[in-house]
């Protein structure tokens, strides 16, 4: 057992943080916000050249491995410097799938072309009224007789669909959920793309009977559907590392504030209800990051205590994200509120959050349903007189 | 970074197991689950504590040369894990990890060659004299006083909230024997023989009308120079280091995790109709915050370098620890249920008693959040180190 990070670690985390305040700042996320569909290639290029889009992919797939905590790491510094980038749906979970549900001839197609930034992909999966992970797909793809595929189906909020070269689309087969890998100008694709409140953007993605090829349905996995669920857990563990660092940048520039607002002739920071806020937003940090740490080192066990942890990392983050951000613009009064106001791309950064990846209520539903059938199983386990 | 433990250390958790399938009785697990107060009944206590130190293990945090195990740090995590989710016996820790570090790093050859074995050994039973009634959270004013005699102290004052010291031999206090100047350098740290002449224990009644905590009333108790550890006026400091030391070692989200288990259990048995879900709903939520509880524990007890500013976490742990505990007594009566509220001689028998002690166990609960140092010094201790360098 083992808390720290390594040296190894610690240089990616130093790296990340100097290009980050070097070559990222407000100007920079301000000017790629303005660009067509919030997506700058240079930037992009960057990321590329630095290596931060082989570290999701194993070694055997020409990758830097894929260690959890380097991903941690790396989405933490972003989130506090508010990279608009769409790391996580397209390096993270697009590559992730590829990779765990790609044949090797797929593999060997898409993943370099993903990790030299010339190719992006995005997982276009929730549909209106499905839930995150569920497999109640209405979008449908039949096979033709000589092997190709028909894909008819309307795919809702797909994150890195602006960026994206090609979209996985998910749909409901005769043997049930296949994925299938689509170039975006593909007749029959027609993507909306519009922003979101935090600069970032998705799209609605209408497919009307898409003919694709045998080679774009990705068929080197055994189980889609855990492979779906597997990748989406990544990409939640991921999506908190984000909040991480977007919370420890309001919990400071907070702090920095109240020491120099003066009211009464006094900082406002002597103030103890002040002090106490500050100190339970602190709080509230420090357990999310405990439980997205644990999310990230869970990510290879069985999936009822995966699931167990990414819901509760989600579960916490949510709430911390929302008491520290609500909690930020209420200790910097009425300037808290505005749109000038640093903290407020911070905020509404935080609102996204929330509804990406299943909500706090979808994830306390799943966290249930896991404890109900670990605690069966150990009752069970006991009975029998095992241990 | 890794949560998962070696093939050595698997291997040390089937020993822990095996030691505690053979050596904890079922009457002092079923005793540790029905305790409504912080620590079990003494003679609860005296048992476990001897089966302990039988073994060598009453003391694992101590260095070795003094009676410790030499655990690493994994070893000793999951020693604590194993006797949660056993129901061994919470030990009082005034002796064993207050007394025993004040001396090993203060104490004279001859106080540790006194006092150290007889800790070990539970022979002697120890309380901790620092609060008064005019001094709770604000321990400096402490005025019980010392006055120089020869080779006495003459101490004159009183002490409160001392739990357990209707049990205790000695006491570690903390008097006043300088006057003038700062209140913290007149405080000296001095051992009383609590049968000495002067020395008068009165019970304070919890609202759940357990006996834990009393206030002493020391009347001229003439306490040797040579029972003083550490310097005249070096009291506070002492004191300081001892609630810094003593502070954050804990594991509390292990009997945290079983309580919980419990409840869950409880809810299961009684099936309510309707209430599952919300039920099932607030468990999951108090499972997630003991899960967040655990990770920034053994965060701090591996010396993790995630986090740079490290000083804030101890007083984090206390303020988490301290309301979770409160939030699962709450559960824990909720779900037990309007039986829960019957008093106390109308329970007879074990599933009953189990069930009532829900009740005494949400009230006592509410003294969590104020003894050794109160949620809001906690708040306050944290801010103080959200301004310091990283």
């Amino acid at each position: 057992m083992d808390l720290s990070y390594t040296e190894d670690h610690l240089l990616l985390q130093s790296s990340v943080r100097r290009y980050l305040h070097d070559r990222y700042p407000d100007s920079v996320r301000a000017q790629n916000a303005a660009m067509a569909g919030g997506f700058s290639d240079s930037t992009w290029r960057d990321f590329a050249e630095l290596g931060w889009l082989m570290l999701p992919i194993r070694g055997r797939n020409g990758g830097l491995g894929g260690d959890p905590i380097d991903i941690y790491i790396l989405l933490e510094a972003f989130g506090a410097a508010l990279v608009i980038e769409p790391y996580i749906p397209c390096a993270l979970l697009g590559a992730r799938l590829i990779e765990s549900l790609g044949d090797e001839k797929q593999r060997r197609e898409a993943l370099p072309l993903a990790m030299r930034g010339d190719a992006l992909f995005a997982f276009a999966h929730d549909e209106e009224r499905h839930l995150t992970g569920s497999t109640e797909l209405t979008t449908t793809a039949h096979c033709e007789p000589d092997g190709s595929w028909r894909i008819t189906g309307t795919k809702h909020m797909v994150t890195g669909a602006a960026a994206a070269t090609r979209v996985l689309v998910s749909a409901r087969t005769a043997d049930g959920v296949r994925i299938f890998s689509v170039a975006k100008k593909t007749w029959g694709v027609a993507t909306k793309l519009y922003r979101l409140i935090d600069d970032t953007w998705v799209g609605d993605i209408v497919l009307k009977d898409v003919h694709v090829g045998p080679h774009n349905l990705l068929s080197g996995g055994i189980n889609t559907h855990e492979a779906i669920l597997e990748a989406l857990d990544f990409a939640t563990a991921a999506s908190c590392a984000s909040m991480v660092g977007v919370m420890q940048f309001l919990l400071d520039y907070t702090a920095t504030f109240v020491k120099q607002r003066k009211q009464f002739g006094a900082s406002i920071s002597s103030f103890q209800v002040i002090q106490h806020r500050l100190a339970d937003m602190w709080t509230l940090l420090e357990e999310a990051r405990g439980l997205t740490l644990r999310a990230f080192l869970e990510t290879h066990a069985a999936s009822p205590y995966r699931m167990s942890a990414v819901s509760a990392a989600k579960i916490k983050v949510g709430e911390a994200a929302r008491f520290i951000a609500q909690q930020s613009v209420q200790l910097q009064g009425a300037m808290g509120t505005t749109a000038e106001a640093p903290i407020g791309a911070y905020f509404k950064n935080a609102m996204v959050f929330e509804v990406s990846f299943g909500n706090s209520a979808y994830h306390l539903s799943r966290h249930v349903a896991i404890l109900g059938e670990q605690y069966s199983k150990a009752t069970l386990a006991l009975a029998a007189g095992q241990e | 970074m890794d949560l998962s433990f070696s093939a050595e250390e698997l291997s040390f958790q089937r020993e822990v197991r095996a030691f505690l399938k053979q050596n904890l009785l079922p009457s002092l697990r079923q005793s540790t689950r029905e305790t409504t107060t912080f620590y079990p009944q003494h003679e609860v206590s005296r048992e476990w504590h001897s089966i302990l130190y039988h073994r060598g293990w009453a003391a694992p945090h101590w260095p070795v040369e003094r009676g410790g195990t030499g655990w690493t740090t994994s070893q000793r995590v999951i020693w604590e894990a194993e006797c949660a989710l056993a129901n061994a016996p919470v030990i009082s820790p005034i002796g064993l990890s207050l007394v025993g570090p004040v001396l090993f790093r203060y104490g004279s050859l001859s106080q540790n060659a006194f006092y150290l074995p007889k800790i070990l050994s539970g022979e002697h039973v120890w309380c901790q004299g620092f609060s008064e009634p005019g001094a709770g959270s604000d321990l400096a004013s402490l005025s019980t006083r010392a006055r120089r005699d020869g080779s006495d102290y003459v101490v004159s004052g009183s002490k409160i909230w001392t739990t357990l010291a209707q049990h205790a031999t000695h006491m570690a206090a903390l008097v006043r024997t300088g006057g003038g100047g700062p209140k913290q350098e007149g405080i000296s740290f001095v051992a009383i023989d609590m049968a000495l002449p002067g020395v008068v224990v009165r019970p304070i009644l919890t609202m759940a009308g357990d006996h834990e905590f009393n206030q002493v009333f020391l009347d001229e108790v003439r306490v040797p120079v040579v029972n003083r550890i550490g310097e005249e006026g070096q009291g506070w400091a002492i004191a300081k280091h001892l609630l810094e030391y003593e502070r954050g070692g804990d594991i509390a989200s292990s009997r945290l995790r079983v309580a919980l288990n419990d409840i869950l259990a409880l809810h299961i048995e009684l099936s309510v109709p309707g209430d599952t879900l919300a039920a099932r709903q607030m468990v999951s939520t108090l499972a997630i915050d003991i899960d967040a509880l655990e990770m920034m524990e053994l965060c701090w007890i591996f010396n993790s370098n995630i986090n740079s500013k490290r000083a804030a976490i101890p007083s984090m742990l206390k303020l988490r620890a301290s309301q979770l505990q409160q939030a699962v007594a709450e559960l824990g009566l909720q779900v037990a249920g309007g039986q829960a509220l019957r008093a106390r001689e109308h329970n007879i028998g074990a599933a009953e008693g189990s069930k009532a002690s829900f009740a005494a166990k949400y009230m006592n609960s509410r003294a969590n959040t104020i003894f050794g140092g109160s949620s809001e010094i906690q708040r306050t201790l944290i801010f103080r180190q959200i301004d310091s360098p990283s």
